[in-house]
């Protein structure tokens, strides 16, 4: 019997961020468990993407176009319904919503997963995994399978990241995805099968998910990155806040913690790399837009794109002592950091917020330091400069071998 | 011998200079330079006849649909205090060319246009500088261009409120009609005041500007602020208006000072020596990253694709003339002149 693995995420269109490498690596870290690997991605997703087939690119994309404007133009055609593009569909949907109650991405997507179910004739040895799941994969595919028996059903796993489940008509999806996994677990339970599970990312979203579904849950942290390519530090010291700039990430806190640090540490030479907001999208806000011109004034500050590919962004991480993470701790609360896994990964230390769903990770992996204001921010950059290069080398050694044990030790847990 | 180049800049260019750094970059190319005012936009007759492979508009980024039309690759180089505050439809218009901004600003704003754009900082060669030394008192420069904008009252009595121990004031204005606004004799004496007019050769005006060591930019916004970057260069504390492109290259109490000309409050002078100091050291690594920058602003420029006639030669340069006639009507004159 061949055993088939769905790696599904409908949310990879875009040509950079974790999306579509995230399915890229979680098929080939499946691939030697499963008999054949099945990647599915949006269908729209860039064909510079080169790592992903054609084959996989058959996913409807149900979310705002907000996000995938600038690659896709939208369209008012009347003969145009494609979900990646169709200005009518999105609008229509909200009618239509309002006087019937039903939203139609929800049947799109539980179409698509019954679709998909009877192509590969999907049966109770195959397995789907979720790396970042939404409301519409959780509510598309628990939908298809919803008059199945339950020991026909394949394995599922829903891995929560904390972004795109509460993505729905309503900005509910959160509530209703618990729901519909509390009615689940129960069902498992009376029936005694195991047939879907549930993890996230962070401790602290992964014990909220258990006290809502009803359900056990567990941790399952971002994958172990590789060393960058080559090295290309030189004997400035570099701290990068790497990540597409944005408020809840602390872009606008970075001018203040850039100041307070040349002000309490003249003498100390440093370099800052800061990954840039969306410059389109603030131009309309005066105090914004005067607060990139200004660190574009700031000596030894340097403003890099919005959005990178992973080659930038592995030549970024190539360049960095050391990575500052001054995320907003109450958005932040029960999700975890890219940035992060990716510079334990790229043996880079971190100083990052307390109270962020991901601050337990830098105590745990200890490869740096927590943070409670711009000026603390500001003495640890100075601390860890003049740390001494051999020690911390070794700490970012040690974290990037914790990781690994601890990715290897909770990821054997997701079929169980 | 490369592509053949239009260039299209300002009369006045040619006084300034302001855009020699930028065709020095170009001499390999093929490139004749327009150098035009207000009152002669009628130059494509003599365009037509020549079939360049690219146009650059330097400032004229109306001139762009008349390029774009003609299906003549076309690169815009704005300016921000020029063009900052044209309709939000001037920039549909330039859809099909290429842009290169000077200032962050109008980068943003072109990104928000969905143009193709690309921002570059300049900065000049330092070196071509001296330090100013701050031992003899400090010494400010203003040239009053514009006395509605920033004149010597503001400056002397406002900003620095007594503690400049001498003003060197350069008189020569934008617009020679206008009436300028000089001190008398008693407030030349009183504080300290000396002046001078129109200098043939810009080394006499740079001999005046070393003498100096406080730098107050004379305009309240610039395209690329030259002035204001030689000032830099020269380890000058700079006072700027905080408008764009001065506050992309200041950055307050670090390496100079940004206020409100229309508005002035007093600025503390006594660290004039260290933000000047820092000035330059921004000068030095600014140009460091300017000049790394050239080889892809010129791929930029040069692989400037065809237009996309069907954007241009529809109807939407029409009807965005029509709507911009109830909003700006001497938007539109400039443009049904082409």
């Amino acid at each position: 019997m061949n055993r088939k693995l769905f790696v599904i995420d409908f949310t990879a269109i875009l040509p950079y961020g974790h999306n579509a490498s995230g399915v890229k690596y979680f098929s080939d870290f499946y691939g030697t468990e499963f008999h054949e690997i099945y990647p599915v991605v949006c269908k729209a997703l860039p064909d510079t993407v080169d790592f992903i087939d054609q084959d996989a690119r058959q996913a409807p994309y149900l979310y705002t176009r907000n996000m995938i404007k600038s690659i896709i133009p939208a369209s008012k055609s009347i003969f145009n319904w494609s979900t990646e593009s169709s200005v009518n569909l999105r609008f229509f949907r909200k009618y239509i919503h309002k006087m019937c109650g039903v939203d139609c991405f929800e049947l799109i997507a539980v179409r698509f997963f019954k679709k998909l179910l009877e192509e590969h004739a999907v049966n109770k040895d195959d397995a789907f995994f979720f790396h970042s799941a939404s409301y519409y994969e959780v509510c598309g595919l628990l939908g298809a399978l919803n008059k199945r028996r339950l020991e026909d059903w394949p394995k599922i796993h829903f891995r929560f990241i904390n972004v795109m489940e509460n993505a729905n008509i309503n900005n509910n999806g959160y509530r209703n995805i618990t729901r519909m996994l509390h009615r689940h677990f129960k069902r498992q339970t009376n029936e005694n099968i195991r047939k879907v599970s549930i993890s996230s990312e962070v401790p602290s979203y992964t014990e909220r998910l258990m006290r809502d579904t009803g359900g056990s849950a567990i941790i399952t942290p971002y994958p172990p990155m590789p060393l960058p390519t080559e090295n290309n530090r030189d004997d400035v010291f570099t701290v990068a806040a790497l990540g597409a700039g944005r408020e809840d990430k602390g872009f606008f806190r970075l001018k203040n913690i850039i100041d307070t640090f040349f002000q309490n540490y003249p003498q100390a030479r440093a370099r800052f790399i800061l990954q840039s907001v969306d410059q389109s999208s603030i131009i309309d806000n005066y105090e914004q837009s005067h607060y990139i011109s200004q660190l574009l004034a700031t000596p030894n500050v340097e403003i890099l794109q919005h959005t990178m590919t992973a080659e930038d962004m592995d030549y970024q991480f190539s360049r960095a002592n050391l990575v500052i993470l001054p995320y907003d701790p109450v958005i932040y609360a029960n999700r975890g950091s890219a940035i992060l896994m990716e510079a334990i990964g790229k043996k880079v230390p971190v100083l990052a917020t307390k109270g962020c769903g991901f601050s337990e990770y830098i105590n745990l992996f200890d490869n740096g330091a927590l943070c409670a204001s711009n000026e603390d921010f500001a003495d640890q950059i100075y601390k860890v400069i003049t740390t001494d290069k051999k020690k911390l080398a070794d700490k970012c050694d040690a974290a990037r071998e914790k990781h690994l044990e601890y990715f290897n030790n909770y990821y054997s847990k997701v079929w169980a | 011998m490369g592509m053949k180049i239009c260039f299209i800049g300002h009369k006045k260019h040619t006084q300034t200079r302001s855009s020699d750094f930028f065709l020095n970059e170009f001499r390999d190319e093929d490139i004749d330079t327009y150098f035009i005012d207000e009152s002669n936009y009628d130059i494509f007759t003599g365009i037509e006849k020549e079939a360049y492979d690219l146009a650059i508009c330097w400032q004229y980024d109306f001139l762009a649909q008349a390029f774009l039309a003609r299906n003549i690759p076309t690169v815009v180089i704005p300016m921000y205090d020029g063009s900052f505050g044209y309709p939000r439809n001037h920039w549909k218009l330039l859809r099909g060319a290429r842009i290169v901004n000077f200032s962050w600003w109008l980068h943003a704003l072109c990104m928000k246009s969905q143009l193709d754009t690309m921002h570059v900082t300049y900065y000049p060669n330092p070196s071509d500088y001296d330090q100013v030394d701050f031992d003899n008192g400090l010494n400010g420069f203003l040239w009053q261009r514009r006395p509605g904008e920033v004149n010597w009252r503001t400056v002397v009595a406002d900003v620095s409120d007594g503690q400049l121990d001498k003003l060197h004031l350069h008189t020569a204005m934008d617009d020679s009609d206008a009436i300028n606004y000089l001190p008398t004799k008693i407030e030349k004496d009183h504080y300290n005041i000396t002046t001078s007019e129109w200098f043939e050769r810009k080394g006499d005006l740079n001999r005046v500007v070393d003498q100096s060591n406080i730098f107050f930019a004379p305009r309240r916004a610039e395209g690329i602020g030259m002035a204001l970057l030689e000032a830099m260069s020269r380890g000058m504390m700079c006072i700027v208006h905080d408008e764009p492109t001065h506050n992309e290259y200041i950055a307050n109490w670090i390496n100079g000072v940004l206020y409100y000309a229309h508005h002035p409050v007093r600025i503390d002078l006594s660290n004039a020596e260290k933000m000047g100091r820092r000035a330059r050291q921004c000068v030095f690594e600014g140009h460091h990253q300017w000049v790394q920058n050239i080889p892809s602003m010129k791929d930029f420029i040069l692989s400037t694709p065809k237009p996309n006639t069907k954007i241009i030669k529809g109807f939407e340069p029409r009807r965005c003339l029509a709507r911009e006639f109830f909003i700006d009507k001497n938007y539109t004159k400039k443009l049904t002149r082409l």
